[in-house]
């Protein structure tokens, strides 16, 4: 729960100083942040000889959920573009 | 591709310490990640509120707004075939993993920090290592069949395929395949999912 507090309470201090002229952080610092959690995470999984042997079972999992989540979304485009073609026909 | 090229880079590089057992008190270590998440959630948040909320409301009735919502409910719908051809995990825990929709730095981070605690260590980075690499594949399609799904897809497709990644790697696809008419409905996408994708991933991770 305590992430999600932290989220909403973030936008709207973000939101209530939007006229104030700040200087936000260089994105740089966000990567550098999300790289070293990830070299964390890849610290867990190799020190890890169960998750190890089972690398290229999540490949094919990977594939599976990955592959099938775009086709998902790309069949979802294609019903909205119907629904707003069929009402006004200025796009494409 | 670059940024994707050092996402792996560090992943691998995390990996090969573990395993050779470079780096002793990697637990601990990884004890104090949480809080390292919290702020980068508060840079997100922030940053949305501060540029992007305004913006999005004004833009409410649109359907330039409708759009992320659809390329998140076809994930959603699709995830559930998938979940059944797989079953290692339970549904919602596939539902975290392919709600990021392409967004593979923060979905595995997330996850893992998320699932650590009611999951265990194990559980944890097989999922997250599931996240890392789906939406990457995710962003690989997108990067290489936006013509194809344009073509018989429709408009918003290449949008949609591409996900949180419509707003930065996948844009210029985008632009040269659909037009620069798409461009702005793309910005959209990844504004909205920025701050969509951590929301789902943390409310399915805590089901």
């Amino acid at each position: 729960m305590t992430p999600l507090i932290v989220l909403f309470c973030s936008i709207l201090a973000g939101f209530l100083l939007r006229r104030r002229r700040l200087t936000l952080l260089p994105p740089a610092v966000f990567n550098i942040v999300i790289w070293l959690l990830l070299f964390l995470l890849g610290l867990s999984v190799g020190s890890d000889r169960n998750v190890i042997d089972n690398l290229s079972r999540y490949g094919v999992s990977a594939l599976i959920i990955g592959g099938l989540a775009t086709a998902g979304s790309v069949l979802a485009a294609y019903l909205l573009y119907k629904i707003t073609t069929r009402n006004h026909h200025d796009e494409g | 591709m670059k940024g994707s090229l050092i996402v792996i880079s560090f992943f691998i590089a995390g990996i090969a310490a573990g395993y050779y057992g470079i780096i002793p008190d990697a637990e601990e270590i990884s004890g104090c990640s949480i809080y390292v998440l919290y702020l980068l959630i508060a840079i997100i948040g922030f940053e949305f509120g501060y540029k992007n909320l305004a913006a999005t409301i004004r833009g409410l009735n649109s359907v330039s707004l409708m759009l992320p919502f659809f390329t998140v409910g076809g994930t959603l719908l699709f995830t559930i075939p998938a979940w059944m051809i797989l079953r290692s995990f339970p549904l919602q825990d596939y539902l975290a993993v392919s709600s990021a929709t392409g967004y593979y730095s923060l979905s595995s981070v997330l996850i893992m920090e998320y699932k650590k605690a009611s999951a265990g260590l194990g559980t944890a980075a097989e999922l997250a290592t599931i996240a890392l690499l789906s939406n990457m594949i995710r962003e690989i399609i997108s990067l290489t069949c936006a013509p194809f799904f344009r073509r018989y897809f429709g408009w918003y497709a290449p949008i949609a395929s591409a996900g949180v990644a419509s707003i930065d790697v996948v844009l210029p696809v985008i632009a040269r395949t659909c037009g620069e008419k798409a461009v702005p409905i793309a910005i959209m996408q990844g504004v909205v999912l920025e701050i969509l994708v951590p929301i789902m991933i943390m409310s399915f991770c805590s089901i």
